[in-house]
């Protein structure tokens, strides 16, 4: 039987509960019935506010964390389920942590050798292609502690990539890097997954982070996975309110459905397919909105937040409604300005909670 | 009624001594700690390691370096002198790494605030540095209750000499024991008060990015008298000693004294010291481990140990094992098994606390990483753990040798007859005014002690 088809990761109704630290309080329910599948050498970001779980499945699939119920198999393989837990060593899992743990004591050559088998560990071929996957091929025999921030997120994950793991898990890997760096290292990261042909679960709470690297995204929420889908389709198509306002900037509109139509402050819009009818609240994202300056616009922009490749427009509508806009850098409007707005996109809906 | 009388005049001598000496110590470890920490003093960082030396030097020797060349200081002053000098570093020591934590943006909004430069070092500075200020004043209290050396050599008749001569000169070892009792009794308020002056504020710094450096004062006209005073300081409890001690070593080779007593006590030294660190050190790593891996009473309890072992003197705890063995074992009495289950008794906390240390340095998620990336157990701890704490057991296991190497009373009690050591030929040379003969044992003690000493306060200064 062949790989084809055999999802990398497969998570099924995954419980997991911790008992408070002191005796007598409540155990915590951590993990709700996860439910997720990994395709082969794909990169799946789950992608949810911190507390929600995620850190926790992640040491559940890696075998640090006992699942309470459910099962994981990793490449066909049930190695956590009724009765069965593999230990980490017999997983074949790789980690990236938060912290990138990179083992101070060892050299960089030794810190990506580690996972090997002893007669490739010490400047075997395997150690120098990682070194040159990582585009650290001269930096073999520093110590940790003298690599860049970006050098040595490179060198953790080269060392989970190098014994061939069935699946790389890696735990906000960006999280303590400074935004100008972490665009750069995202696209490292990126790049030497793909090379490597790794599967990959990233865990992240950080929306355009995992909208901007991952093949698949997966929306956690108090346990669960809320959605699953391409990065496009849980952005453009939300299953409910909360992942529609986790997963990007939104307007919140109040408006009335009938068909595909809906009634809002913002004028006539159209629903997308499926939109309850009735009273609904509308997301409008800020890229959808148009404005067109115009001395006699029925709107007034009160705020502009200007970020240089493009700015956010706060614009106050005739009923007093709030909206913002995302507008070119060479459409942007002071303040006192006055616009048309208007919205061609389709809008989701969800009936009022 | 006498009793009561004598033991009532008994603590007052104490606490007397205590209070007294606390208040010098906390005044001179403050100051050199700012001086040397917070000031352009010239050369401060040697400033620095001198004022830390002295923790290096046994109370006994020091005791021996005064008593004879100032027999005048006999009785309080000389034992508040010496104790002083040599306790004070328990309150320079963290009072310095506190200073050197603080934030100077602290400082820098309490300046913009409006605060002159004295109110802020009032209002801000010291009131960061205060739980290290309270912890090494304790600390001081505690060491003066539980010390042998200095006041049995000055001839102050507080708890521990007191206890010392009731248990020689009488059969009935009674009195020796409730006077030990309620010696635990103090030192325990002092432990109890210890927990309750740390308060509810948070000391740890707030916020994100890394602390800058704290800028260091201008002396100005004040630099000369700073200077000076380190200098009495340093001359006081390094030259004082170590000019008398070279002094007394030179007159007994001159009078071809025979240094065999010394070789002989040095080899018994090393003998049980070494049988103390290595038994006590073995014990205190899985405890350590332990501790450090989960957050449960046991870890707290482990942090709080380092005081406990200062809580229960030597002295109470060489008496209550004699006591032990001699109704119930007799065949170990004065043999060396009994002698290093007291050191282990007395420096395990001081053990748990070094491997403690060393165990945070190899954190559960690079065992977690190792053993994803397909090694056993087994293997990490070979290939990971053990390297990473190693070095920090093995320090720890020197500073216990050392310890045991310095310890008094309960060797004292305890060691084999015929069986010398370096800290009890000083002892008992200097109560017999043989000077030149106690000197090259101090003198040997103290170079031993004084290297991983002066080690561990660059390696500190280094760290922080």
């Amino acid at each position: 039987m062949t790989a084809e088809g055999v999802p990398a990761v497969r998570v099924r109704g995954l419980l997991k509960a911790f008992v408070g630290a002191r005796r007598r309080t409540a155990a915590t329910q951590v993990l709700h019935g996860v439910d997720l599948d990994v395709a082969p050498g794909s990169l799946l970001a789950v992608l949810g506010p911190s507390g929600c779980g995620k850190t926790t499945l992640l040491r559940v699939i890696a075998g640090f964390e006992r699942a309470d119920g459910g099962v994981v198999e990793i490449a066909g393989r049930v190695v956590s389920g009724p009765g069965t837990h593999l230990p980490p060593e017999q997983r074949r899992v790789g980690v990236v942590p938060q912290e990138q743990a990179l083992f101070p004591h060892l050299s960089v050559a030794g810190n990506v050798g580690y996972g090997l088998p002893t007669a490739e560990r010490r400047g075997g071929s395997r150690v120098a292609q990682m070194l040159e996957l990582a585009g650290l091929a001269e930096l073999g025999d520093r110590m940790p502690h003298e690599l860049s921030g970006g050098q040595q997120q490179r060198v953790a994950l080269a060392r989970a990539l190098a014994p061939g793991p069935s699946v790389v898990l890696l735990d906000e890997p960006f999280g303590g890097l400074d935004a100008a760096l972490r665009m750069t290292i995202r696209g490292h990261v990126r790049a030497m997954l793909h090379a490597s042909g790794a599967t990959a679960i990233l865990v992240t709470h950080d929306q355009e982070e995992a909208l901007s690297i991952a093949d698949r995204v997966a929306v956690m929420r108090d346990g669960a996975v809320i959605q699953e889908g391409a990065p496009v389709d849980v952005y453009s198509r939300p299953v409910d309110l909360g992942v529609a306002t986790f997963v990007g900037d939104a307007n919140l509109l109040a408006g009335t459905v009938r068909d595909r139509s809906v009634t809002t402050a913002l004028g006539s819009l159209t629903a997308r397919a499926g939109s309850p009818q009735g009273a609904v609240t509308v997301v409008v994202r800020p890229e959808q909105v148009r404005v067109r300056a115009a001395a006699d616009g029925a709107a007034e922009v009160i705020g502009r937040l200007y970020f240089g490749h493009d700015a956010i427009l706060t614009l106050r509508l005739p009923d007093g409604t709030t909206v913002d806009a995302r507008v070119a850098r060479s459409a942007t409007l002071e303040p006192g300005e006055r616009a048309d707005v208007s919205c061609a996109e389709r809008v989701v809906c969800f009936p009022l909670e | 009624m006498l009793l009561r009388q004598r033991t009532a005049a008994l603590l007052a001598r104490s606490v007397l001594l205590a209070v007294t000496v606390t208040a010098a110590a906390v005044v001179l470890g403050v100051t050199l700690a700012w001086l040397t920490v917070r000031s352009r003093l010239p050369a401060a960082g040697a400033w620095g390691v001198a004022a830390a030396l002295p923790l290096a030097i046994p109370t006994y020797v020091a005791g021996l370096a005064y008593i004879s060349r100032f027999p005048g200081l006999a009785g309080f002053p000389g034992a508040w002198l010496v104790l002083t000098l040599y306790s004070y570093p328990y309150v320079f020591l963290p009072v310095a790494a506190a200073l050197r934590r603080v934030d100077p943006a602290t400082e820098e909004v309490s300046r913009s605030l409006g605060s002159s430069g004295w109110e802020t070092f009032s209002r801000i500075t010291l009131r960061q540095v205060r739980p290290a200020v309270a912890a090494g004043g304790l600390l001081v209290a505690l060491y003066v209750f539980s010390d042998f050396g200095a006041v049995s050599l000055m001839r102050y008749d507080a708890f521990t000499r007191v206890i010392y001569q009731s248990y020689q000169s009488s059969f009935d070892r009674t009195p020796a024991a409730v006077l030990g009792c309620l010696l635990v009794a103090v030192t325990v308020v002092i432990v109890v008060a210890e927990g309750r002056t740390r308060g509810r504020a948070g000391y740890a710094r707030s916020g994100q990015g890394a602390a800058r450096r704290a800028p260091t004062a201008d002396l100005g006209g004040w630099r000369w008298p700073a200077l000076a005073f380190v200098s009495a300081v340093t001359a006081l409890t390094l030259g004082v000693p170590g000019v008398t001690l070279a002094v007394w070593v030179a007159r007994g080779v001159s009078e071809g004294a025979p240094l065999a007593g010394t070789a002989a006590a040095a080899l018994g030294s090393l003998t049980v010291s070494v049988l103390g660190a290595i038994v006590t050190t073995l014990a205190a790593v899985p405890v350590a481990l332990l501790a450090a891996r989960h957050r449960t009473p046991l870890a707290r309890g482990v942090e709080r140990a380092s005081y406990a072992g200062h809580a229960l003197p030597g002295l109470v705890i060489a008496l209550s094992l004699v006591f032990f063995a001699t109704r119930y074992a007799g065949a170990l009495y004065q043999r060396v098994p009994l002698l290093v289950f007291a050191y282990f008794v007395l420096f395990l906390p001081l053990a748990v606390g070094a491997v403690h240390a060393s165990a945070l340095q190899a954190p559960p998620v690079l065992e977690d990483v190792a053993r994803s990336l397909g090694r056993s157990p087994l293997a990490v701890l070979r290939t990971i753990t053990a390297p990473l704490t190693a070095p920090g057991i093995a320090a720890g296991a020197a500073l216990v040798f050392l310890t045991c190497l310095k310890e008094l009373p309960a060797t004292l009690l305890l060691r084999p007859t015929g069986l010398p050591t370096l800290s009890v030929r000083v002892w008992e040379e200097t109560g017999a005014g043989e000077y030149a003969a106690a000197a090259p044992a101090a003198a040997l003690l103290v170079v031993v002690a004084a290297i991983p000493t002066w080690l561990l306060t660059r390696r500190t200064g280094t760290l922080s």
